[in-house]
């Protein structure tokens, strides 16, 4: 990490589902106090100089500003400051970047982040389709453009390219069923099978149902502080050791290619480089997979195997449980949700699960490294996170 | 002398047929053997958009370069707003061109088109497209519905051309035969026959057809005149083997103010240099225009293979007609921005305008400040090609309309236009009347104007792709 060493010493989250019982303010409260409680020496409150609200749709399906007051006030934070982000759905991996950032330029010792998202407090029909008309640009939107749209069309050319198969993409439903199952923290804590996902209804061909992640409630938050006050909070803190954050054009058609997302390229080689690490140092990964396509290509765009060998990596079980390098074994989207703005730092409280060697049945043996990514868009921006279980020099 | 210096028709897909119609009601004979409909996505003004392209690139003729744009109707979805206006922006027309709609009958294609060539001044100073376009429905339970029909018409008319105006005749009369109030949808008729049999298109032709003869040397070699399904030759006096048309009129229908132009078409595809035409148009409650063409010198309009019929159901025509009601088409702007950037977007995403980077060549659309792939700052403005292949698509099941509204699933397909940047040179759209099962990458397609949605009465007209018949991939 450049500047100063950054380590997190708590992380905590609700469960994430069909939140009906709470309210966006519960959520909130209820992921701040579960972080609380994560740091094992404990914290005065009073230690949180500033924090970071990663919070995305919010705004659209509460028809406000959320502005960080939406985070102050519940948890009775004023008048600290508190930055709010939105960046699609990077919303909460750009929050925790940002707060270590801050840490890392010496601005504040320790710092709060939480990402927190209430999609559905409308029709799951509604905050599915309602995406085609609220997103983000007038020539992005258009001509019935969904998400499962866009990303249905990277499946269609990567199967067009490579061979890949509906198949493999649901396996990588089944693998992450699988995993979430074992998540107390899981929307869906059930199985599937890839014959199910093979015979769920189209979305979007080729992505069926269950190719396709929920809209989802839940909240998210963690602690980080500067690397040297860290065993105050904690014997076993984890640290981050780099980041990265890479853009491509908004407008879909104009992607360069359509069988790889080239912002994940250049976060994860910009994220490897501050990490001092490459791919192979890579013990278990937290990725986007908000459809299985996404997934798939993102093995490769990590560089987990070759351009276009995804499929071969699925089928020798790569990224599966006790596979070479475990891949989301939160569950990941698919499973445990996608609420937006929390799911980035949700993916950090599995790390610290994991990292920390307390996973329970998940758990990734002798895991040292890992990493989180983010994909807003359609590969239109995307930020990828590494955490690791050792101070860095 | 101003010329006709190119043209092209076009006829929508949907059509019903004798015996679908039949099925519905019994007790109705069709008089030609189908009617046309436009597509759900489909109106006058997009039909009289795509004929009008198809005509400039058949002329290699700019919109860029028109002076004028006259577009004709009597089924525009506005009582106040410029047809002419909506078309002119599909074809780029500059902002300077004398922009005017035609209509209120049905004579009104053949009345602008008479306009063009007649008006030597405005010539001079550009080319000038004429569009003739109508869909007519009568009400559904009477048998005039099935004798309507769909379709346009365009001509361009330039200083220097194929065909030239001979002499022309006007003719007027208030008699009328059939009417659409304001407000309906429907064309009304007597239920009388002898309002047209004793006074009406019959008489009023002919009359009118022989006072035209007399200011001619001799006997035209073609006639092609408003004609109704099941039209004879000889009601009207005319020899059966100089009318042309008939056979077109039966399978589309009674199209209006297209009507007689689209037989004009098919007279200029047919007819040899040195022969003449007569073109003649009638109107209910209007009148008659008639027309002497010369054909100078042969001009063979490309025609691209003609698009497969689709035949429907009554119950689908009746939903192509607006007989049951739909909810909304999908939407070619964001929502959210409703009027401004939707105005603001207009030129590009109606217009087609793209940019070409002069330091690379990438074709930027919509237009950039900085080149997609070199950041390049100067660009060309150009139209972006319409035809292009698919890059990769989707079929979409679920999306934020009913199915009624497009038929599902819903293919969108990103192409590559020419020459392709690395970036640039890619659109995205629908994609429609399509068998979206032989939608593969790499099948070739082309761009052609649809309707989307209606916000606050204003229709958001826009771009489809369409499998380019004939192509191969």
């Amino acid at each position: 990490m450049a500047g100063l060493p950054v380590a997190v010493v708590g992380a905590g989250m609700i469960r994430f589902g069909e939140r009906f019982d709470l309210s966006y303010e519960d959520m909130v409260v209820g992921a701040y106090r579960a972080c609380l409680d994560s740091v094992e020496h404990g914290i005065d409150e009073d230690r949180l100089e500033a924090a970071w609200l990663g919070t995305c749709i919010g705004s659209m399906i509460r028809q406000e500003t959320v502005t960080g007051a939406a985070l102050a006030e519940p948890i009775r934070f004023f008048p600290r400051p508190v930055t709010r982000v939105e960046n699609a759905c990077c919303t909460g991996s750009d929050a925790v970047r940002n707060a270590a950032f801050a840490i890392a330029a010496g601005v504040y010792d320790v710092v709060l982040v939480v990402g927190a998202e209430k999609m559905r407090d409308i029709p799951s029909r509604d905050s599915l389709v309602r995406q085609t008309s609220v997103m983000f640009h007038e020539w992005w939107a258009p001509r019935g453009a969904t998400a499962p749209n866009r990303f249905g069309q990277f499946a269609t050319a990567h199967m067009g390219a490579y061979g890949t198969e509906r198949r493999h993409m649901a396996m990588i439903a089944e693998k992450n069923h699988h995993n979430g199952s074992l998540n107390p923290h899981s929307y869906f804590r059930r199985e599937v099978s890839c014959e199910q996902v093979l015979a769920a209804p189209i979305v979007s061909w080729p992505l069926g149902l269950l190719d396709c992640c929920p809209t989802t409630d839940g909240a998210a938050a963690v602690i980080m502080c500067r690397a040297d006050l860290a065993k105050e909070f904690t014997a076993n803190p984890i640290y981050m050791l780099g980041s990265g954050l890479a853009t491509d054009p908004l407008i879909s058609s104009w992607k360069s290619e359509f069988t790889s997302f080239p912002a994940t390229r250049a976060a994860a080689a910009a994220a490897y480089k501050m990490a001092g690490i490459g791919a192979a140092d890579v013990d278990l990964a937290e990725v986007h997979d908000c459809f299985t396509i996404t997934e798939l290509i993102t093995y490769e765009d990590l560089g987990f195997c070759d351009p276009g060998a995804g499929k071969d990596w699925l089928d020798a079980g790569g990224p599966m449980l006790g596979g070479e390098r475990p891949v989301n074994t939160s569950g990941g989207l698919k499973a445990k949700g996608h609420p937006v703005g929390a799911t980035g730092v949700s993916q950090v409280v599995e790390l610290w699960e994991q990292l920390r060697g307390e996973a329970g049945e998940r758990q990734v043996q002798d895991a040292r490294i890992g990493l989180t990514h983010n994909m807003g868009g359609i590969g239109t921006i995307v930020l990828v996170n590494v955490f690791g279980s050792e101070r860095p020099a | 002398v101003n010329r006709i210096a190119a043209y092209a028709t076009y006829v929508p897909r949907p059509a019903l047929t004798r015996e679908a119609a039949r099925e519905a009601w019994p007790q109705m004979a069709m008089p030609g053997s189908s009617r046309t409909v436009p597509s759900l996505d489909e109106d006058s003004l997009t039909m009289a958009a795509q004929a009008g392209l198809d005509a400039l690139e058949a002329g290699e003729i700019p919109g860029e370069r028109l002076s004028a744009v006259f577009l004709a109707t009597s089924t525009s979805p506005y009582m106040v707003k410029s047809g002419a206006a909506i078309v002119a922006d599909y074809v780029n027309a500059p902002s300077h061109a004398n922009v005017t709609d035609f209509g209120a009958g049905s004579h009104g294609g053949l009345v602008a088109l008479l306009s063009a060539l007649r008006d030597g001044p405005l010539a001079e100073r550009g080319p000038i497209l004429v569009l003739a376009t109508d869909a007519i429905f009568g009400p559904a339970n009477d048998p005039s519905d099935l004798g309507f029909g769909a379709a346009a018409a365009a001509f361009v008319v330039a200083a220097d051309g194929f065909a030239a105006l001979g002499a022309f005749d006007y003719g007027y009369s208030s008699y009328s035969y059939s009417w659409r109030p304001s407000g309906d949808s429907e064309l009304h008729r007597y239920d009388d026959e002898r309002f047209e049999r004793t006074a009406g298109y019959g008489p009023q032709m002919k009359a009118s057809l022989k006072r035209f003869a007399d200011q001619l040397a001799r006997e035209p070699d073609r006639y092609a005149l408003s004609l109704v399904p099941g039209t004879r030759a000889d009601t009207l006096g005319v020899p059966a083997e100089k009318l042309v048309g008939a056979e077109l009129v039966a399978a589309v229908g009674d199209s209006g103010c297209a009507n007689a132009l689209l037989s004009l078409a098919v007279a200029l595809r047919e007819a040899s240099a040195g022969e003449t035409i007569a073109v003649q148009a009638y109107s209910s409650g209007a009148g008659t225009a008639s027309a002497l063409i010369a054909m100078e010198r042969e001009w063979r309009a490309p025609q691209p293979p003609p698009h497969e019929r689709v035949e429907l159901s009554y119950l689908q025509y009746a939903k192509h007609r607006g007989l049951l009601p739909l909810t909304k088409l999908p939407s070619f702007g964001a929502p959210y921005g409703a009027s401004p950037g939707w105005e603001r977007s207009k030129h590009a995403s109606v217009g087609l305008h793209a940019g070409r980077c002069r330091a690379c060549g990438s074709l930027n659309f919509p237009p950039r400040a900085y080149c997609l792939d070199c950041r390049g700052q100067e660009f060309e403005a150009v139209p972006l090609p319409r035809r292009a292949s698919v890059l990769t698509f989707n079929l979409q099941y679920v999306v934020g309309i009913a199915p009624e509204e497009a038929p599902l699933p819903i293919c969108t397909a990103l192409v590559d236009g020419e020459p392709p940047g690395r970036y640039g040179g890619k659109v995205a759209a629908l994609v429609t009347d399509a068998n979206v099962n032989e939608i593969e990458i790499g099948t070739p397609v082309e761009l052609v104007p649809r309707r989307g949605d209606v916000e606050e009465g204003l229709v958001k007209y826009g771009w489809k792709f369409r499998p380019r018949v004939g192509a191969v991939g």
